[in-house]
């Protein structure tokens, strides 16, 4: 039908403006006038405050490298006294779930790429309640792992980034990124002149992280989850006498070290 | 019951909007922005399968040739696809490997552009499963294109043609990733060779297009003494999988191990079509190969035995006369109409 008859238009109008004489003059109900809250009231004319959202749940990753705060570009000196710094250290984590006795709340779909040089993440809302703890994973969960990139809108973790975190000749998501300068030398005494690349990627290089504290998630709070990410940790069980640069596929010990790091590399804060 | 004036204004502007809305709608259903591209399959071709977020449509695929042919896609503007990827040469370059950005050179032979559509895995290790996602792969090599796909994206929507191109082809507001490895596989697409002697031979009925040399090639070619078909038989000459057709002994590219990490399929490499090989010299993942004469000697001396090596490869003896029909026959898989077809070629 392309055009109302004109005797159903003017009826309509009719009752549209009788509704709008109403509405504008009645005796004007109080109430919860945001359409996000959860307890919206949509004949409400005059907001009384009383709208109630389901808590916020934000990740604060602090980077340190050992004891000091992480600044890309600067030496560091190891607990083994070798001498390295740090131009990009970043990583994805999928599968964030607050834990509680039952069920827990899963972030579905949401990931995240944590970066050497930026502590806020937003995970969006959760459902109010006691939770007992927060697990995730770092990498990206095999499903997503084989996903398409482009496919994803620009403000998704899993669009193109830059730098890239995709490896466009296996089709898959590079996990864990850190880049810098070495000391290879054999007394660990020498020069940092050695430029290293840790991309650690495929299915089986997920790691689960799962951090033990009580999260009291209420209505209309927000909940920051506190943690450190100790970056000195990934060079753990590394012979850095070598070059030890990995790409995962061409240097799977090195990549399976970085990986398995990551639990005493992120802690709780 | 007598209209007040504002009544009738409101009328008047909730029935333009109905109107409006109405155009739209039937717009929607011719809008070119939807028109299917015209492609007509060659005779003994199965349907070609499209993935159902990249219609076949006549924009994406103008918008797909402008970006295969526009050096604009590597970081610094002297590469595109067609530098190494040229029709005349079956969309190969002739060179044993490529040379991208700053000089860098590829580690394998450039593959030919032909019927991609129908290809279950894409790279000669397979490590891309479709041609969307293909098109990441050049676009980031540090030797071939070398730049970030996200300043890509950026680069084009700072160009003066690009936006609109991309609003005009896809129901987006700006040039996006999403929009780049569409509209490129769309082009990629419509690479389609069916016609070359055999093709008319074979599904067309046509018994004069091999002659008598070209004849006792092809009868080799489908012998199972020689085995030729094994991997490359059907309409587009070759299987989807990977074969060690026991180039070497030991492989120095370990070729789907690269992506799988299984050593059992070390030095195997994606199976290629056959289509036009001879204007795609050199030849195997490595281009060490020069000419189709040693393609034949290497198969008859039944490959180097390396552990991997296909079962098809025992080796064969022919007479120089069969020698010499079995080049004929390879020749005859030279489609002229692809390599000249100015829908393929820039503008």
């Amino acid at each position: 039908m392309k055009y109302f008859s004109s005797k159903l238009s003017i009826f309509a109008l009719i009752l549209l403006a009788g509704f709008f004489t109403l509405t504008s003059q009645g005796c004007g109900k109080k109430g919860c006038m945001d359409p996000d809250s959860l307890n919206y009231d949509p004949d409400a004319t005059k907001d009384d405050g009383s709208c109630e959202f389901n808590p916020e749940i934000m990740a604060h990753f602090h980077s340190h490298f050992g004891a000091d705060a992480l600044t890309y570009n600067q030496n560091y000196t190891l607990s083994s006294g070798r001498k390295v710094n740090l131009s990009l250290a970043q990583f994805y984590v999928s599968g964030m779930k607050l834990t509680d006795g039952g069920s827990g709340y899963s972030f579905d779909d949401t990931y995240l790429l944590v970066k050497g040089d930026q502590t806020v993440y937003e995970l969006g809302s959760a459902d109010p309640g006691q939770y007992t703890g927060f697990t995730f994973d770092v990498g990206v969960d095999s499903a997503a792992n084989h996903s398409d990139p482009s496919t994803y809108e620009t403000s998704s973790a899993l669009s193109p980034q830059s730098p890239s975190m995709h490896w466009s000749w296996s089709s898959g998501y590079i996990f864990i990124k850190i880049e810098g300068m070495a000391d290879t030398s054999a007394a660990g005494n020498g020069a940092v002149d050695y430029p290293f690349e840790l991309h650690v990627g495929m299915d089986a290089m997920l790691r689960n992280v799962s951090l033990s504290q009580a999260l009291d998630a209420t209505l209309n709070n927000e909940v920051e989850i506190g943690m450190v990410i100790d970056w000195s940790q990934f060079f753990n069980g590394i012979d850095m006498t070598t070059p030890f640069t990995t790409h995962t596929m061409d240097n799977m010990p090195v990549a399976m070290k970085v990986a398995d790091n990551v639990s005493s590399a992120i802690t709780l804060e | 019951m007598p209209a007040a004036p504002f009544i009738r204004q409101a009328m008047l502007a909730l029935g333009i909007s109905l109107i409006l809305s109405s155009c739209r709608q039937d717009d929607l259903l011719r809008m070119p922005m939807y028109e299917p591209y015209p492609l007509e399959l060659p005779p003994g071709f199965p349907d070609m399968p499209v993935p159902d977020d990249n219609p076949l449509t006549t924009r994406r695929v103008a918008l797909g040739k402008k970006l295969f042919y526009d050096p604009l896609l590597s970081i610094d503007s002297t590469v595109s696809c067609a530098t190494c990827h040229l029709q005349n040469l079956g969309f190969t370059d002739g060179n044993r490997v490529s040379e991208g950005v700053h000089g860098g050179l590829g580690f394998r032979n450039a593959p030919a552009l032909v019927n991609l559509a129908w290809n279950e895995d894409y790279m000669r290790d397979g490590g891309v499963p479709t041609l969307e996602l293909q098109v990441l792969a050049p676009v980031a090599a540090e030797v071939e294109m070398g730049i970030n796909f996200k300043e890509l994206v950026d680069r084009l929507n700072l160009d003066p043609t690009y936006p609109q191109l991309f609003r005009e082809a896809f129901d987006r507001d700006e040039v996006d990733a999403f929009g780049i490895t569409r509209a490129l596989a769309a082009f990629e697409r419509i690479l389609v060779s069916g016609n070359n002697p055999y093709d008319q031979y074979r599904f067309q009925g046509k018994t004069e297009a091999l002659n008598a040399s070209e004849q006792r090639g092809m009868l080799l070619f489908e012998s199972n003494e020689l085995g030729c078909t094994h991997c490359h038989g059907g309409f587009d000459l070759r299987k989807n999988g990977f074969e060690n057709n026991g180039l070497y002994a030991q492989y120095v590219d370990s070729g789907r191990t690269r992506v799988t990490l299984n050593p059992d399929e070390r030095g195997k490499f994606k199976v290629p079509s056959l289509r036009n090989v001879a204007v795609t010299a050199p030849y195997m993942h490595d281009g060490s190969l020069t000419d189709l004469w040693q393609v034949i000697d290497h198969y008859a001396s039944g490959g180097k035995g390396h552990p991997n090596q296909s079962e098809f490869i025992t080796g064969f003896t022919l007479t120089t006369t069969e020698r010499t029909d079995l080049y004929n026959f390879l020749h005859a898989l030279t489609d002229q109409d692809f390599l000249q077809n100015p829908a393929f070629s820039e503008e």
